[in-house]
């Protein structure tokens, strides 16, 4: 590993500056993990492995990923066009380090906070956030090893972070937490990657927004969904997938809370710009631990597209039906525009709907049928993302459910 | 090592990027420090808090499990539109309701007043005519949402489901080990001396060039 001289194309105090809010936002523990940007597919990047380690997307950026973040990501400030500009110094891991060919570092932090009309009137919320980092190191050419290591602190009774936690406090301490680790083997010219570990859920779109309820209703989010088990995954030019055999979770406990089961999902590539997937998932375990249902079995079965209709605009699109032992057959699905207005400032719009189904013990229960339970619930999203620097986005979202509530983040990655 | 020449933009675009990274910088930090609290503790941390709080081994013990949030809510994203369980209901059923000791019960549950709905729960008639306590008898008794004869909290203090047939299950999250606690009850400490000890060596830095 060595240290690169350079001259900044930026003003030093500009630079500090920069790093000020990056330390400050690490020491503030940021959570969660970086993006997976599916809207990428309006630059004609229809798969995922050419950026991230992962041949799915997500988290640890390659070499490859991180110039194009610096190119085609970040609002630029030099009057050049993508095709035009060079990566600058500050794309690389920390933002000067060159990290040696086979080892791909990353890490990410945030800092959000919330807005939100609730029964009593409006709450504001600063939310504790973790520091998550991330890599992968490569033995010999088809041998990998990666992961993720960070730490999260939610309240107690929270459904976030406590799947992925090492540590086993329970109640609202600080927690050491690992969302991702596995080992690893490209095969067949590189088109397939074994996996085995703790790994995402292959389902649907890999969109960043956990609360969306696409990703929350068929718990396949990146925030603490994962699951250990078998993975398989396939990539070309006109196709990608990846089969995932559950096996449970292990950070968790007792075995009679572990889901066993599969996921995967399928994509054809339209065109350079364009692809429509189909996605299956199906879990049983003897109960569940969220609603502490026993002997539950759920399953999510359903189609997503990804389109780009011109340079600025990227649509997204998933449909799911939702089964479950416990519950009449629900439905989740969402669709959302992305309007990129210049380089690096977005503007996106996003309607979601949801019906979980109602409980089959729901009359005897007395619960009465309602939006989500029994009745389509429909939510609206009016989003900005600004991607103002290097390693630096922020991003504020207008979320209307039954509650109005507005989220602010200040993300960095390393 | 190489010094690798890269072309210097123009002053325009570097007032322009300054302009725009020190509104970014300066909202980054008013979003960071400008919250007088840290995050508050959601209800399932209140309810196992208060069901130890007011502990009286034997009738009354203290519950070992903390609950999920689908103790109340029927959605994995919990609002009071889908805080629909049996005790929610009844516990619900109070709001804005005259108390036998004089008084009204709050209009509406926040984590500020949950232990008095939980007290209520326990210790009160149950409001929720629907309830089974309310069932065939002519002054209702404390809620039991499912019916099985022993109290909802009574039941919470057991580990018990109230809004059903069996335990109140407690999944246990982590691998091993221990944090240890956090003792620090000002959570951005660390976050103001790394701030100053950031400012301190810029300033030092330039009085040297000086």
């Amino acid at each position: 590993m060595k240290l690169r001289s350079n001259l900044w194309p930026l003003p030093r105090g500009l630079v500090r500056a920069w790093w000020m809010v990056l330390v400050l936002v690490g020491v503030l523990f940021a959570p969660e993990r970086a993006e997976a940007y599916t809207w990428m597919i309006r630059h004609a990047y229809n798969g995922c492995g050419v950026c991230h380690a992962d041949p799915t997307g997500g988290e640890t950026l390659t070499p490859y990923g991180r110039a194009q973040s610096d190119l085609l990501l970040r609002m630029r400030y030099d009057g050049k066009s993508p095709e035009e500009a060079e990566p600058g110094k500050a794309s690389g891991f920390l933002g000067f380090i060159e990290l040696p060919q086979s080892l791909m570092l990353g890490g990410s932090g945030r800092v959000a906070s919330t807005l939100s009309n609730e029964d009593e009137g409006m709450e504001y919320r600063l939310f504790p956030m973790q520091i998550d980092v991330y890599g992968q190191l490569r033995l010999g050419k088809s041998f990998f090893v990666g992961g993720s290591v960070g730490v999260s602190k939610v309240p107690a009774g929270s459904p976030h972070a406590r799947a992925a936690q090492v540590t086993t406090g329970q109640g609202d301490s600080w927690n050491m937490i690992s969302r991702n680790h596995f080992i690893g083997m490209d095969f067949g010219e590189q088109r397939f990657t074994a996996r085995a570990g703790r790994l995402n859920l292959p389902f649907g779109i890999r969109i960043p927004e956990h609360t969306m309820w696409v990703r929350e209703a068929t718990r396949t989010d990146r925030e603490s969904d994962q699951q250990h088990g078998l993975a398989l995954s396939y990539t070309s030019e006109v196709a990608r997938g990846e089969g995932l055999l559950i096996l449970g979770n292990y950070q968790m406990g007792p075995d009679e809370f572990r889901e066993r089961g599969y996921s995967f999902f399928f994509e054809l590539m339209a065109g350079s710009r364009a692809a429509l997937g189909v996605s299956s998932l199906y879990t049983a375990a003897k109960r569940d631990r969220i609603s502490l249902e026993t002997n539950v079995a759920r399953g999510a079965h359903g189609a997503f597209t990804r389109v780009a209709l011109g340079d600025p605009f990227a649509l997204l699109g998933e449909m799911n039906l939702l089964t479950e032992s416990t519950r009449d057959l629900g439905y989740v699905g969402f669709l959302q525009g992305d309007y990129e207005l210049t380089q690096g400032l977005h503007g996106l719009l996003t309607a979601e709907v949801l019906d979980q189904g109602y409980p089959r013990a729901g009359e005897i229960q007395q619960i009465p049928k309602a939006a989500g339970l029994g009745k389509p619930q429909f939510g609206f999203w009016i989003s900005a993302q600004y991607f103002f620097l290097p390693h630096l986005d922020v991003r504020v979202d207008a979320i209307i459910r039954s509650e109005f509530q507005l989220l602010t983040q200040l993300h960095a990655f390393l | 090592m190489a010094i690798i020449e890269t072309s210097r933009p123009d002053h325009a675009s570097f007032r322009r990027a300054r302009r725009v990274s020190a509104a970014a910088l300066v909202a980054s930090l008013l979003l960071v420090v400008s919250s007088p609290a840290w995050a508050k503790p959601e209800f399932p941390g209140i309810i196992i808090d208060e069901l130890s709080r007011t502990a009286a081994p034997p009738e009354k013990p203290a519950s070992t499990c903390i609950p999920t949030c689908s103790l109340c809510h029927t959605s994995p994203s919990p609002d009071l539109a889908n805080a629909a369980q049996p005790i929610a209901n009844s516990l619900l059923a109070f709001r804005s309701q005259p108390k036998p000791s004089g008084g009204m019960y709050p209009a509406s549950v926040d984590p500020d007043n949950l232990a008095v709905f939980l007290d209520a729960l326990e210790n009160d008639g149950c409001l929720n005519t629907n309830d089974a306590a309310c069932m065939n008898v002519p002054m209702c008794g404390p809620c039991d949402a499912d019916g099985d004869g022993t109290a909802d909290v009574a039941e919470l203090r057991r580990d018990a489901d109230p809004n059903g047939p069996g335990q109140l299950a407690c999944p246990k999250y982590g691998c091993g080990a221990r944090i240890a606690p956090e003792r620090s009850s000002r959570p951005l400490d660390g976050t103001a001396a790394l701030a100053a000890l950031s400012a301190a060596i810029v300033f030092v830095r330039r009085w040297r060039r000086r």
